[in-house]
Parts: C-alpha cells; structure tokens; sequence
C-alpha cells in the first residue's frame, strides 16, 4: 500500500470532517511539449505509434501530429517505415519476422519543422506465460456498512522462467454485449411521419473501451517470476456491463528495467498522488530525446515487447448471484402519447396488428446504440 | 545549607512565638451554596461575633459554596476572596476588614519580633521549629509582616581579600516542591548584573564585597527580594515560592530580562503551564502543537509528524527528553506528541547560537525536562478526552531526599474507526501509549542521581492488509556532582531505542515484513568551571554508538514468494569534544566563544560500492564492492563546529546580538514524502554519504517595555546547509540496500527574519510573532552531471514565507480562563500540471518545475476555556472542564493539492485534514486543591 491511504485514515480516524474537493489550480502557463508513445511487439500485424502535443491542463484533448517520417530501427539498420493514418497515429504493417527475443529496436522521429527525435534502444525480453484470466463473484464494500455491491473481481496469474523478463506491463481493455428493452415495429419521427421500422437490427450493441489505468508488476524481489491472483478490475452490477455477455482482453507484455522503470513512475504519478504522504510529483521522462537539442523536454516513451494475450468471456447465463439491470422500459399504452412534445421525437411504435393493441415507447428503449454501443458484432465475440 | 542563611524564616518563628496564644479561634458551621458573600458574612457574624467591613461593590459578584462544621474562618478566607483578589486582616477585636490593597496592611501593630534577626554563625542550625505553618497562617502571618527587605550574608569578613572578587554561587527551590528551579532570573538592578539559574537551579556570580540589592524573578513564583552581603566567596541557597494565581502566569518563561541581558538568541522556553492554556486538539495537550505557535517553526500540515525550524527538513531537529534523544516523537502518525505532556516540566527550543555542549543536528535542539517529582508531598492526576485518558503521580519516596514522578497515558479510540464509513477503515485498528517514569535521589549535598525511563508504542492495522507497530524506549541515568565550589561535573549514560516493524500483504505473492530498530547508547559528561575570574568556562565530551538494523525484507503469509532482501546493518561511532567560555568583557559586552570538534566512524561488518568517479551513482556505474569485518573502519568523517555569540547592551531595555554556529549531523531520515512518513527510516552516514554540515549566521535587536510589560525582539538569520540529502525522483527505499543510488546531495540557502512581541504578565497575556523566511535547495552536481529540477534552484517543501502567529490568554476570575490562537500561513510549495499528454487512452500529467506553486494559504483560529473546580483550599481533589474548539472559522485549509486520472479525466483535488471546526471536551482532576500540581 502507498503510505498515501494513511491520510485518508488518519483523518477519518478523528472523525472531524477531513474533506476532499475538487481543486482548480491557477496555473500562470501551459507548456505544449512533444510526447511520442508506442511499442513494438513480435507479432505479426499492425502496430502503432503515436506522436501528439500535449495540451493545456484546462482542455485536455489528445492533439495528434501529423505528417512525421516515423521508422523503427534494430542495431544492424533494418528499419521499418510508418505510414501515417491521420489523427497523429502511424502503423506499420508487419510480416511474421521482423522481430525476435533479444532484438533491440527504436523509434526514429522526423517532424515537419526538421526537428529529429529518437528514443534509446529497447530489448525485447522473454515474456511469461499467461496462465489465465479468470474472475470470482464477491462483495465490493460500500461507505454503508450495510450495503455491499455484488459483482465480478478479476485475477490474473502467470508463470515465467527464470529467463523471463521479471517486469510486466497488463493492457486491458473489456467489451460487452448488450441489448435494448423492447421491439418496435414503425418509428414516429414527429406527427403524422411514420415509418415501418423493426428494430431487430438495433437491438444488440457492442461496447468496447480500454480500462482507465495500466497495470504493472515486477517479480524483481520474488524468488520465483511468478504472480498469482493478481487483481484487475472489478466489474459491479451497477452498470449493463454483466447483462449479457462480458469480455475482457489481457495483453501481458515483457518490458526492459528501464521501461518497466517509466511505466511504475507513470502508474504512481497517476494513481498516488496526493495525501498526506505525498511524494514530490514530476514528470516522467522516458527513453524519448531530441537528437540537436538533448534539453527539451520530450515525453513518452517506446518499448519493444514479447507480447501474450488472453480473452475471457463471461456470460450472463444466471451464473451470478446477483441482478443485472438491463436497459429497463415498459411499453406505454397508445393513449398517452398524446403528450409528447416536439422534441421528444422520435418514438417508436409497436403495432401488432390482428386488432391487438398497439403501444409506444421512447427511442432508448428501442435502440442501443442511444447508449453509446455499436451495433457490428466484434469477430472475436463468442455468443452464448 | 549550613552556611546560608534564611531570614525570613527567623522572622517568622520568632513572630510565631510571640502571637501563639494570641490569635483569636474563630470557626463556625453551616452549609453554603452559591451564597452572596452578604448572607454568608452575616450568618458568620451571627455564629462568631466577628464583625466584616468591606465596601459592597467589590463583594457583589462573590458567591460562596461550602459546608462543614467548626470551620476555621481565617483559613477559608483565602479561597473565599481568592475570586476577588481582595485582602483581608482580622484584629483584637475580632473585626475582618476585606482590603483592596495589600498597602493597607503597612503599619499593622505588633510586629517587635521582627527587631530579634540575627545572622547565624557559621555552623549554627537553623532551628526549624516544632510545628509547620498552614499556608493560611503564613498568609496571615506575611500581611503583617513588615516588607524589610531580608539580608542574607555570605562568606566571612575575615576571609575576603582585598583587590578580589568573591564567587557566590547559590541555587533556588521551589519552596514547595523542592525542585531546583531553571531559568529564574536573578538581577543586581545597581550594578546591572544578571544570571539565570541553570538545569540545576545554580547560579553564579563574581562580585566585589559589598552590599548588593538582588530580585529574584521566575514565572508561577513570587519575586524574591533580597539584600545581599557579600563578604567573601560563598553559598547561598534560596526558596522561591509558587504564586497562588496560576492563570496569571507568564507564559513565556525567557523572563522578562532574559530577552534583552542574556545571551541567548533564537532561544525559547515554555513550561507546563502553557500547554495548559493552549487550545487543544481532540483534547489533547500537546507540546509540538505550541512549538509549532513560536517563530521560525512551521509544519507540513496538520497531523504531519515533526516539524520544520527556520527551513530545514524535521530530520534536522533533535528531540530530547531528559537527555534521551527520541527518534519519532509521533503518536497516531503525528496527530499527536508520544510524549505525554503530563511528565513535562519544561522545555527549550534552541535554533541557533547552539551552546557547545550540543551538537549532531543541523536545524534544533528541543530539549524536554521532565518533572523530578515532588521531594514534600504526594500528588496525583487523572483525565479523560475523546480518544486518550492519562494519569500521573509524584511525591516523595523519602522527604527532601528521594522522589518519583511516574505518568501514564493511552488511547481507546478504535471505536472512532468502526463507525467509520470507509469499509477498509472500519475493519481497522490503531492505538498509542507512552509511559515514562522519573527517579530522584538527592545522595548529599554535592550530587544528585536522576533515573529516568521512557516508553512509547504505537499500532495500526489497515484493514486486512497492512499492519503497523512502532515504539520508543529509553532510559538514562544522569549524575551530578559538584566537585568544589568552582567546579560542577554533570554524567549521563543514555539509551535510546526507536523501533518499526510492518507487514504488508497488499499483494498475497509479494506480502512481506520490515523489522527495523535504531539503537543509541550514549556517555555524556559535561563541566563547568567558574572560578576564573570573568571567565565561565565549560567542557566535555560524548560519545555516542549506533547500531541501526534496517531490517531485512522478508516474505510474509504462506502464498508470498519474496525474495528476502538485507537492508543492511549499520555500526557508527559518534565522538564530540568542545570547549566554551563565556566572557564578560565589559559590563555592556559579553561574548561566548565555543569549538566541537565532532567525529564520525562508520563500522563493519559492512560491504559498501564503489562507483565511477565522475559519474552518476547508479548500479550502472559500480566499480567495486569492498568488504569490511566486524569493527572495522569504512570511513571516518570529522568536523569543527565554532559557536560564536555577542551580546551588547545599548542601554537597561534594549540589546544587540549577533551568533555564528557551525554544526554537523552524521545520520538522517530516508524519506521520499513532503511529510515524515511512518514508512520512514534513519539512515547513518556512509562510505558513500558525506555528513550534512551547516553554518548559520544570526542578529538580533531585543528591547523591553518593562511598563507595558512587553518584550520584543528581531531576529534575522541565513542558514546555508551543505550535502543536504535529496531524493531522486521516484526513489524507493526498500528495494535496495544502496540508498547512495536513490539520493543525491545538494546545496540549502534558508534566510528570514523573526519578529516577536509579548507580554509575560497580566490578566491578558500571550505573544504575536510574525516570520518572513525562504528556504531553497539546489541539486546540481558537476562532478557527476547529476541534477534535480535541471540544476536550478527550487524553494524546498518548507518554504512558507508569511508566518503570523497570535496566542493570547485572558483570565477572568480565577475559575474560568480563555485562551485562543490564530495562525495564518502562506501555503506550502507544491507541483501543479501544465499540461495533459495521452498514452494508450490514459491521460498523464506534464508537470511544472518542482514547487514553482503553492497550495492555498493557511488560516486557523482555536479558542479553549478552562473552567475550574471550586477554589476550596482544603479539599481532596481538584477537578477542571476544557473545552475547546479547534478551527472555528471551519476554513478548509489545504493540506495538500493533487491530481489524479479518474474515469479517464484528470482531476485536482484538495485535501483538508480538519474541514470543519471540531470541539472537544476533557476533565481532568488532581489531588489536593487549585494551586496543586
């Protein structure tokens, strides 16, 4: 634990309002700095880099660079081109051979304004196994000591060999399936515009995000490379994430010290911060430099990495314990639609047909996609 | 005291004698509640035939509660009036006239015996008496006392020599207690020559024979007034007596001629009694709260242990309590003091003008006398707050020989943690206690054998995860003996231990246990010599051994696979030697002049790196590993610390100072956090860490305005500390045994001016300070192209330029006393964003250059009142209610300023420790009355 929950402790243990509240620094600059961020894999396929500015404290925003010549180069001068994709991305599209165990790589950046940037090379080490993802029911506690939050807790665990690479960085990201309320059968786009519509096509949606924090972990100090039941996210059933079907994608990825250095900085700058035993924060200053001008600051930081993925899905099928909420709606009766305001369009429509009644009901009920998911079924989704 | 002499004690024997038989017995019975002093004065004058005069208005607020039966009246009066600060006398013919005044009671009849004073011979003994006095009857017996000035002689005519002065040295008392009283002030008006008594109440004078005026001057005591006859070199003891109105005292006890005569300078003294009067957090007294009130001392923030003085980092203050340096004065992490202020007596806080006999910190020495114990009588107390109840007692194990002091305090406050609403929190656990104990013997005349023990403790559990233990213990047994009348030797062994040990199983396969201790065994000798003339001089040595365990990591738990990793044991030997003298060149100007030489020896069994030389101290760089067996020298450093000071007398109200000290400081505190963390180790010099030095320079100008009684001083000072340890960014601590490659050392600059005015006396007394100070650092290393901040300077996390502080108490009556404070302060420096960048989807902050911000100025205001038991003289126990109420303006002072990425958005927070303003109530009680300890 970071001596940083004893503030919290220490306060509550006085029991005299010790607060917490959102804080607006005023800040006198903003200085807009170079940040470069990728990494390089042994798989096949496309891999990315990306170079952006960033952006001042008050309108955060990631602002991609464009038109950079972006190689990657191992020491005998192979290199690989980037090509970029707009948005301040660049891939590369690999064959199967371009990089093994032992290979260092780094990053080569050439700006618009003749500005040369590199990063230090980076060796690829021997990633672990990945010996699964898996997840447990159990009680998230709550400020109400009467009331637990049920959900999912997930864990991974890995063994490696001695020659493995003691440092890990754990990229997740989750998707889940969910679905909409109710069918319809017409949409009303305002008094007297109607169309038959059924709305089968938007019933399922998909939702994919990355996880707001990367995960790191070194067997450094273990006697063994191994970790076992190291926890990931939790996932409650406050949100629709469990309603259907789950997914969470665990990319395990071998780092150098030195990156595994940058990326424990980078998750204590973002997570511990503040309290009352705070350390003094800096940025992180990656492996990134400017080649003519070794004084300006440049952030980020590139990495080459053996790469282990795993995919785990969880399905709704009243395994759990607990209720899922789904997007919950009741069809109203076709008489009170009469109140609708002209901005409350469109609604859809159930009409059955064969003299049954028919009923209304407002657009989020009918369509997913109002909350946020796509409709097109990712390849890899497993249904049940 | 066979050769001092003590008249005043004649004076009343011999009255004693002549009123026996003459005083009138008047006493009376009933049963008093809230009764108008009106209605209680004609049911006594219906009982006893006494007749009161007084003029109504000074009675119309006085109420009388009591009951019993044949009641002395004359021994009630005391408490009766004591409200009203009235007087009263009683004549012949039984009439009781309350006075105002006490002028009235000159010329009172009867007083012949007075006329048979004699001086003793010298042998002779002072006959005692049969029978002790009630204070009520020396009370009756002082107001018709004449006020003769006593005269007390010294040495003997036939021993003076011509053309040479003679030493008088003398010592005071509590006449109650028996407790050698520091810092009293003895003055000679006429011929502007002062003293203030030392550790062991002595004091010394060189003087011409003659006939000298002297007034004796002391908080919580009565002036002494006095008529020296010196004759020769000789002995004086003398007793001071406790005022009978404590919440009048003066609460800063540098008396009031201290701050422009003497020579200290960046010097302060508290007592007891302050911490009586001082609002109190959760109820709790607490000593580093008031220090934190004074000049040139700031915190962190609430709840943060230790404390900064003048600038420096709090690993640079040593704390110690009778000797016993206490390696971490927290309890609860640093919401409270683990000293229990019950066993205080009182306490110094030296800044700078450091005397030679100390040394081994940089910033302060905070130097804590407990109580000896009460060498007359029993006494006893007890209280309760929300989250501790203590108890203390002391008295006589032998009368006027042996004595104990004995305190206790702990904590029940897991019940706090259970309603909390963090569920981490409310399966947590944490509690404190101290204890400390104090043994007193008086072997002769000559020397004096003092025990002392010492015992702090405290746990916390974090929920299931995380477990903490810590303690102190110490102990030492300080000897002093008088050689001669010129020489004065003072022993000390010491002990000290501080111990951690944490479990942390966060993480089940990486759980693990941290067992560490510091141990410090310790010779002290110190001397004086006084017999040269204008010369004072003093010397002597320490020496000091470490045994730091830095512990080993171990596994922790049955599924943890942590490789066990050895932080190291350190050995260390710490060596001084100085020499002072304190000289008085003239009667204007007067200059001590002092040299320590300080030595340090780091020790096997050690294995130390070696690095590149000109380049960076990291693992990349090793050169080599040496090896050193048991005993075996690594490294020694040495150092001369000067300690130069100045003192002139413009004119009887005002002085000029000026002080140069050097110091040097062979251990530290490893600490990557702006706050001392409990996770927090001590550190030794090492092969690869060269000691911190630091020199400081300081003036002042000190001016009284002995009418207004006030006092005030400027003081100004600039500190540049060299080798100061820094922390590489990111640095942990428990990875590796090589704390050489996680710190750098680098270069401090701390100045400021400390301005301070305060009244000692009167019904509204208190102090108002105000400091402007800076303090910087500068890591920017040429030899090896290491730098923190890109080598420029950056303020240090203690650099808070506008310091206000007001303490004010204000009594009315002598039942209820209110005391309140204000503190206003600029916010600490802190790192603010100046950008976002994004990597993988997460958003990640650019900072600014280290502490080029501040976090929002500070603001509090505490009020507390103390309302006490009834004024009864005669009663078994005494009991008083403090409440008070901590940050009334309910300002939500920053402790801290951070950001986090939360959901994706980085957001600033704003931390405040008491958001609110927090009332707290405690009762306390005591054996014996009001004015009891």
């Amino acid at each position: 634990m970071s001596a940083n929950n004893f503030h919290i402790i220490l306060t509550l243990i006085l029991l005299c309002g010790s607060c917490v509240e959102p804080f607006e620094p005023v800040l006198e600059e903003s200085q807009e700095v170079l940040v470069i961020s990728g990494m390089i894999s042994d798989r096949p396929g496309r891999h990315k880099i990306k170079v952006s500015i960033s952006s001042p404290y008050k309108e955060p925003v990631f602002q991609g660079v464009d038109f950079c010549m972006v190689t990657v180069e191992d020491q005998e001068g192979n290199m690989v081109h980037y090509s970029n994709t707009g948005e301040g991305v660049y891939v590369a599209d690999l064959s199967d051979s371009f990089l093994e165990v032992g290979d260092a790589v780094r990053v080569q950046v050439h700006t618009p304004e003749d500005r040369l940037y590199r990063s230090s090379y980076d060796t690829i080490l021997a990633c672990p196994e990945l010996d699964s993802v898996y997840y447990e029911l159990g009680q998230q506690e709550t400020p109400d000591p009467e009331f637990t939050r049920p959900g999912i807790q997930f864990y991974l665990d890995m063994t490696g060999t001695p020659a493995d690479s003691r440092n890990i960085i754990w990229q997740v990201d989750e998707t889940w399936e969910y679905w909409a309320s109710l069918f319809g059968t017409h949409i009303l786009w305002g008094w007297g515009n109607s169309e038959e519509f059924r709305t089968n096509t938007i019933f399922k949606c998909w939702k994919q995000a990355p996880l707001d924090y990367v995960y790191i972990g070194s067997t450094r100090s273990l006697s063994a490379n191994e970790i076992s039941r190291l926890p990931l996210n939790f996932v409650s059933n406050e949100t629709d994430r469990l309603s259907v079907t789950y997914s969470l994608h665990v990319q395990q990825q071998s780092l150098s010290s030195l990156a595994y250095d940058y990326w424990k900085r980078m998750n204590d700058q973002s997570v511990e911060s503040g309290g009352m035993y705070e350390k003094q924060p800096a940025s992180v200053v990656g492996n990134i430099y400017n080649v003519d001008d070794p004084e300006e600051v440049v952030l980020g930081c590139f990495y080459a990495t053996q790469l282990r993925e795993q995919r785990l899905f969880v399905h709704n099928n009243n395994l759990f314990d607990f209720n899922v909420p789904h997007i919950s709606c009741e069809y109203q009766p076709m008489s009170s639609i009469g109140v609708l305001g002209p901005d409350l369009f469109p609604v859809y429509l159930y009409i059955p047909g064969n003299f049954q009644p028919s009923f209304w009901g407002p657009e989020e009920c009918f369509d997913c996609r109002v909350q946020g998911g796509k409709t097109n079924k990712p390849e890899y989704w497993e249904s049940w | 005291m066979t050769r001092s002499v003590l008249i005043s004690l004649l004076i009343l024997l011999a009255f004693l004698q002549e009123m026996s038989g003459q005083e009138a017995i008047i006493n009376f019975s009933g049963h008093f509640e809230e009764t108008p002093f009106v209605e209680f004065a004609t049911e006594v004058e219906a009982q006893t035939g006494t007749t009161f005069y007084y003029r109504a208005s000074w009675i119309s607020d006085l109420y009388v509660t009591l009951s019993g039966r044949d009641v002395s009246l004359l021994s009630l009066m005391d408490s009766i009036l004591r409200p009203t600060g009235l007087n009263y006398y009683l004549d012949e013919w039984n009439h009781l006239f309350l006075t105002d005044s006490v002028t009235l009671l000159v010329g009172l009849p009867d007083y012949e015996g007075v006329k048979e004073t004699k001086i003793p011979e010298e042998g002779e003994q002072v006959d005692r008496g049969e029978r002790e006095l009630t204070s009520a009857e020396q009370n009756y017996i002082d107001g018709r006392r004449v006020r003769v000035l006593e005269e007390i002689h010294v040495g003997r005519a036939n021993q003076a020599i011509p053309g040479r002065k003679a030493l008088i040295s003398g010592q005071i008392h509590d006449e109650e207690s028996g407790e050698s009283l520091v810092g009293v002030t003895v003055y000679m008006e006429a011929i502007n020559k002062g003293a203030s008594t030392a550790a062991d109440g002595r004091f010394n004078f060189l003087l011409a024979p003659g006939i000298y005026g002297v007034e004796c001057q002391s908080m919580g005591m009565e002036s002494l007034q006095f008529t020296l006859v010196v004759h020769s070199s000789g002995e004086l003891e003398l007793e001071m007596r406790r005022t009978l109105i404590p919440l009048d005292e003066v609460v800063v006890t540098a008396g009031r001629r201290d701050n422009v005569s003497g020579s200290q300078m960046g010097y302060e003294r508290l007592n007891y009694n302050v911490l009586k009067q001082v609002p109190l957090l959760m109820g709790e007294r607490d000593i580093l709260n008031v220090v934190k009130l004074l000049p040139g001392v700031q915190s962190v923030g609430e709840g943060s242990s230790g404390f900064n003085v003048r600038g420096s980092g709090a690993d640079q203050n040593m704390i110690y309590i009778n000797k016993v340096p206490v390696y971490n004065s927290a309890h609860l992490f640093g919401f409270f003091t683990a000293i229990s202020p019950e066993i205080v007596k009182d306490f110094s806080l030296y800044k700078s003008n450091l005397p030679a006999s100390f040394g081994g910190r940089l910033a302060s020495f905070f130097d804590i006398q407990t109580k000896q114990g009460n060498m007359k009588r029993l006494s006893a107390r007890a209280g309760i707050s929300l989250v501790s109840a203590y108890a203390a007692v002391e008295g006589p194990l032998k009368k006027d020989k042996s004595s104990i002091a004995l305190s206790l305090r702990s904590t029940y406050s897991d019940w706090i943690l259970g309603l909390m609403e963090d569920p981490q929190l409310r399966n947590s656990e944490a509690g404190f206690y101290d204890a400390s104990g104090v043994y007193t013997l008086k072997a002769s005349d000559q020397t004096r054998l003092k025990v002392f023990g010492y015992l702090s403790r405290d746990r916390f559990k974090l929920g299931a995860v995380n477990e903490y233990a810590y303690g102190n213990s110490g102990a030492a047994v300080d000897v002093r003996h008088r050689f001669n009348q010129q020489i004065n030797g003072n022993f000390a062994l010491i002990y000290s231990r501080y111990q951690f040990k944490n479990q942390d199983t966060q993480i089940q396969t990486a759980g693990y246990e941290l067992d560490s201790y510091i141990q410090h065994y310790e010779f002290k000798s110190d001397f004086e010599w006084l017999s040269l003339g204008r010369h004072k001089l003093t010397f002597g040595g320490s020496g000091i051994y470490y045994r730091l365990e830095r512990g080993t990591i171990e596994p922790y738990g049955a599924t943890s696979l942590r490789e066990p990793i050895d932080l190291g044991l350190e050995n260390g030997v710490e060596t001084a030697l100085y020499l002072a003298d304190e000289l008085t060149l003239t009667d204007r100007l007067s200059i001590y002049v002092g040299m320590r030489f300080s030595s340090f020896f780091a020790l096997g069994p050690t294995e130390v790196r070696t690095y590149t030389p000109g380049m960076p101290v990291v693992e990349e760089n090793i050169n080599d590993t040496l090896s050193f067996g048991r005993g075996e020298l690594s490294k020694a450093y040495a150092g001369l610390e000067p300690r130069l000071n100045l003192r002139y007398l413009l004119n009887d109200q005002s002085s000029l100072k000026f002080s140069y000290n050097r110091g040097y400081q062979y251990l530290f505190v490893l600490s990557n956090t702006v706050a001392m963390a409990p996770t927090d180790q001590w550190k030794l010099s090492d092969y690869n860490i060269a000691p911190q030095f630091l020199d400081q320079l300081s003036a002042g100008y000190y001016t009284d305005f002995p009418g207004l009684g006030l006092s005030t001083s400027v003081e100004l000072y600039s500190k540049w500390g060299h080798q100061i340890v820094e922390y590489r960014d990111g640095a942990s601590f428990t990875e590796s045994p090589n704390v050489e490659s996680t710190t750098l050392q680098g270069e401090q600059t701390a100045y400021g001016v400390e301005t301070m005015i305060r009244r000692d006396a009167g019904g509204l007394n208190g102090w108002l300070s105000y400091t402007y100070s800076r303090s910087y650092m500068q890591v920017d290393l040429a030899k090896t192209g290491e730098q923190i901040n890109g080598g420029k300077p950056y303020p240090s996390n203690f650099d808070r330029p506008h310091n206000l502080s007001l303490v004010l108490n204000y009594k009315r009556g002598r039942r209820v006393s209110l005391s309140g404070n204000l503190v206003y302060m600029t916010g600490r420096p802190s790192t603010y964003p100046v950008s976002v960048y994004y990597e993988y989807g997460v958003p990640y902050i650019h900072y600014s250059e280290r502490n080029k911000y501040r976090i929002p100025d500070y603001f509090r205001i505490d009020l507390s009142m103390n309302i006490e038991g009834s004024l009864k003289k005669h009663k078994r126990f005494h009991s008083f209610w403090m409440v008070g109420v901590y940050n009334l303006t309910g300002r939500n002072n920053a402790y801290s300023v951070y950001f986090q990425n939360e959901s994706g958005l980085i957001r600033g927070y704003k931390l405040s420790i008491f958001s609110q303003p927090i009332l707290t109530v405690s009762w306390n009680v005591r054996l014996g009355n009001y004015v009891s300890e």
